[in-house]
């Protein structure tokens, strides 16, 4: 829709789609079977969605114009069936559950009290490992947005787009591997410190000092302690360009030349993550492994220059 | 009119016969889905060699010989040897139990009784019923009369580890069966183990029936005499010496490496225990040249004690030595040694001390011999250690039996079944007793619930009784 001589227009979207029997390729399977994997109709699921795209021109004038964009994305996700009637299906780094949304972690855990859920520590002063495996978070998104500005006066333009996403846990693969050699930034703090929990043998808050090398490397075996919330602020692309004014160029052969210098990746902002980039995926795009992050090189900033010559 | 006919008839001819033998898209040479049964022989064997009866870091065979405490790792507590296992750190084993060997023994048995090759189908059964019987006594309960049916049952139900111990005796009998039947392809240097000398595979067959009937001496409605009586009639068909025994020979190039050779790479900062080097010393065994070397550090034979809280220098302790684990060391999967040492067990059962001393000595000379310990050494050892004593007698028959079968996962058995050697609990342990089983997959408890999965490392399986 769009009012005032197309100066505010939106599109909003609401889906609500269900996919049936999914074709999954790689599904594994137990080993009891004699094979490691198969492809499958493997699961039900549902996505429920809003998505809202505002275009306004606040300013339209002569020499000078203003032009905003701004997107809302919110999905909710529902797994509703898993091919056997099973409750859990791994497929690749996360893991579907009945009933979760997809992209569930699902590993050790800190070992918690059933009543009060403080973490359980052991006699020795470090954090008790959970038993098995637990749901220690999920990769998706509370919601993404995106707000893209472009202003021009007279000869010159000016554009930045933000991206920004809210929510989504990341496994800091390099940070959990970090814990136990003392490399990630947490274990600068090399002093001896108290877990914070109640001792599992007697219920009483912990008092036992340890080293910060044993309890990071007790870290190490716990998974959870290297899930991060993945929201990002993102300067993603800005660019700056001139353009010579028409009298200056009219004898030359030239209708038109312009400048733009272009900035890409110029600022992240990760409050809750601790290695490069949480928008990266270390282990490639496909449906099993997002959410992983490790051994990746930080994403690259670029500039570019671009001369624009139009002849006549 | 007639040549065009005949023209006519040969295209005819060619078209019929050409495109029958040569354009069968759905057959793809590179990919063959039936191979002979002596390409699958191989890999199978080298499978249970290199994944099951030795196995890398993560596997079930070496987990048991950190239960026994021969190795160590020189890292901080809170390892496999001071009993911290997750589940993930039991897929390895299974992959290439369920996967690679008896998914393909489980084809080759088929294929080789529907070519009338019964060789290999003796064969094929003798590694099943070991395969299984590995799996079952570290995990009791395990899937084998509904599993390997790929997407006919994606969740088959585990079977009783009775019903395994039924299924692995019948197999062996049907080995020997199918061996006697002498028909089909012989087995030729495709076979690893014994180079298809079905003599020697049919010897392995009793022995291993013998090594199961001792499995079961505490086993629920089962008699210790009865099954030492049994195990002492099959090996009146068993291995003979040294030269029927089961092994596999490491050629020892860049691909074809011993594993505990690999598994003794500074990588792993895997070294011998304090327990096995200390042991070896009080003893004056003549043997510790050759089951750890000296540190390199100080030349002195050191071992790092399990479940301490510091790290030592990775070269200040010895580790395990050149006849098991040199680049090109052979592997033993079934030792005529051992053999001897059932006898001995079983004679101890059966009539007392005096039956079981010969098999004991000559077990402990035929290993010393085989690492190459000179005669008058032998005798010195003998001299100490050469005579069962009449009360302890198993204590020191197991204690032998330990460094006769060095790592072998046998030894695990044998100590859930005796109690012998004797063994602590190691400092920071993560179990509240040293393990009496390995806990379910990951992979299984993930795509195949079952209920006993609950099952932790303290749970006895069905045979070990206190």
């Amino acid at each position: 829709m769009s009012f005032l001589h197309n100066r505010v227009g939106f599109e909003v979207s609401y889906f609500d789609r269900r996919h049936d029997n999914l074709l999954t390729q790689n599904v594994p399977i137990a080993a009891s079977t004699g094979f490691s994997s198969t492809s499958l109709n493997s699961a039900d699921m549902t996505n429920k969605g809003l998505e809202v795209l505002i275009n306004a021109s606040p300013f339209k004038g002569k020499n000078f114009g203003w032009d905003l964009t701004l997107n809302y994305t919110r999905i909710r996700n529902k797994v509703t069936r898993i091919n056997g009637g099973t409750q859990q299906l791994s497929i690749g780094q996360t893991w579907a559950f009945v009933g979760m949304p997809y992209g569930v972690f699902y590993n050790y855990g800190y070992a918690r009290d059933s009543a009060t859920h403080q973490v359980l520590v052991d006699d020795n002063g470090l954090p008790k490992i959970s038993s098995g495996n637990v749901i220690i978070g999920n990769l998706q998104p509370d919601f993404l947005a995106g707000m893209n500005n472009s202003f021009y006066y007279k000869n010159w333009t000016l554009s930045f787009f933000f991206d920004y996403r809210k929510g989504g846990d990341i496994l800091n693969s390099d940070d959990r591997y970090g814990f136990f050699y003392g490399t990630p930034k947490v274990t600068e703090n090399r002093k001896d410190l108290v877990v914070k929990g109640i001792v599992a043998s007697t219920k009483q808050v912990n008092t036992k000092v340890v080293t910060a090398e044993s309890y990071y490397q007790r870290l190490n075996t716990i998974y959870e302690a290297a899930m991060q919330d993945g929201t990002y602020l993102k300067l993603r692309q800005a660019s700056i360009g001139y353009k010579l004014p028409a009298k200056t160029i009219a004898r030359t052969p030239f209708s038109q030349i312009g400048l733009t210098l272009t900035g890409r990746n110029l600022f992240i902002d990760a409050p809750h993550f601790t290695g490069s980039d949480p928008e990266v995926s270390s282990y490639g795009t496909g449906n099993g492994s997002q959410g992983v992050y490790g051994n990746t090189v930080p994403t690259s900033r670029s500039f570019n220059l671009t001369l624009n010559v139009v002849f006549k | 009119m007639k040549k065009s006919i005949i023209y006519i008839g040969a295209l005819f001819l060619l078209a019929a016969t050409g495109c029958k033998k040569f354009v069968d898209v759905n057959q793809d040479p590179n990919n063959p889905l039936a191979v002979q049964e002596k390409i699958l022989l191989a890999p199978i064997e080298y499978n249970i060699a290199h994944g099951i009866a030795c196995g890398g870091e993560p596997d079930a065979a070496t987990y048991t010989n950190h239960f026994m405490q021969i190795i160590c790792y020189n890292q901080v507590a809170l390892n496999y040897g001071t009993y911290y296992f997750v589940n993930t750190n039991m897929n390895q084993t299974w992959n290439t139990a369920y996967q690679i060997c008896l998914e393909n023994l489980k084809v080759l048995r088929q294929q080789s009784a529907a070519n009338g090759n019964s060789n290999y189908t003796a064969i094929s059964e003798v590694l099943t019923a070991y395969t299984l019987a590995f799996l079952t006594d570290l995990w009791g309960d395990i899937p084998y009369s509904k599993a390997l049916q790929g997407a006919g049952n994606f969740l088959p139900t585990y079977d009783k580890q009775e019903i395994i111990y039924d299924s692995v005796q019948a197999l062996l009998d049907q080995a020997v069966a199918d061996i006697d039947k002498k028909a089909g392809a012989p087995v030729g240097p495709d076979d690893y183990f014994y180079k298809g000398n079905m003599t020697q595979w049919r010897r392995l067959a009793y022995s291993l029936k013998a090594r199961y009937y001792m499995h079961l001496t505490k086993a629920p409605g089962h008699s210790a005499a009865t099954q030492a009586g049994l195990a002492l009639a099959a090996l009146q068909n068993g291995m003979t010496g040294t030269a029927d025994e089961w092994k596999f020979a490491y050629p020892g190039s860049s691909t074809s490496q011993n594993i505990w050779y690999v598994n003794m790479q500074p990588l792993s900062t895997l070294v011998a225990s304090s327990a096995i080097v200390d042991t070896l010393k009080a003893r004056n065994d003549p043997r510790m040249p050759f089951l750890i070397t000296k540190s390199i550090n100080n030349g002195t034979y050191t071992g790092r004690a399990i479940g301490t809280n510091s790290i030592g220098n990775l070269q200040s302790y010895s580790l395990l030595g050149s006849a098991y684990c040199s680049v090109n060391s052979t592997e033993y999967i079934m030792p005529y040694t051992e053999v001897l040492f059932i006898q001995a067990e079983a004679n101890l059962i059966q009539s007392g001390v005096a039956a079981a001393q010969p098999f004991y000595t000559n077990g402990i000379t035929t290993h010393m011999t085989r690492l190459g310990v000179a005669p008058a050494d032998i005798n010195t050892y003998l001299a100490a250690r050469g005579t069962l004593p009449a009360t302890g007698a198993m204590e020191m028959l197991m204690q032998e039996k330990v460094m006769a079968d060095f790592l072998s996962p046998e030894n695990y058995n044998d100590w859930r079944r005796t109690g012998s050697p004797h063994l602590s609990i190691v400092p920071n342990a993560q179990a509240p007793a040293i393990p009496r089983r390995l806990i379910y997959p990951q992979t299984e408890i993930n795509a195949n619930p079952q209920p006993q999965q609950s099952a932790t490392l303290v749970d006895r399986v069905w045979w070990d009784q206190p």
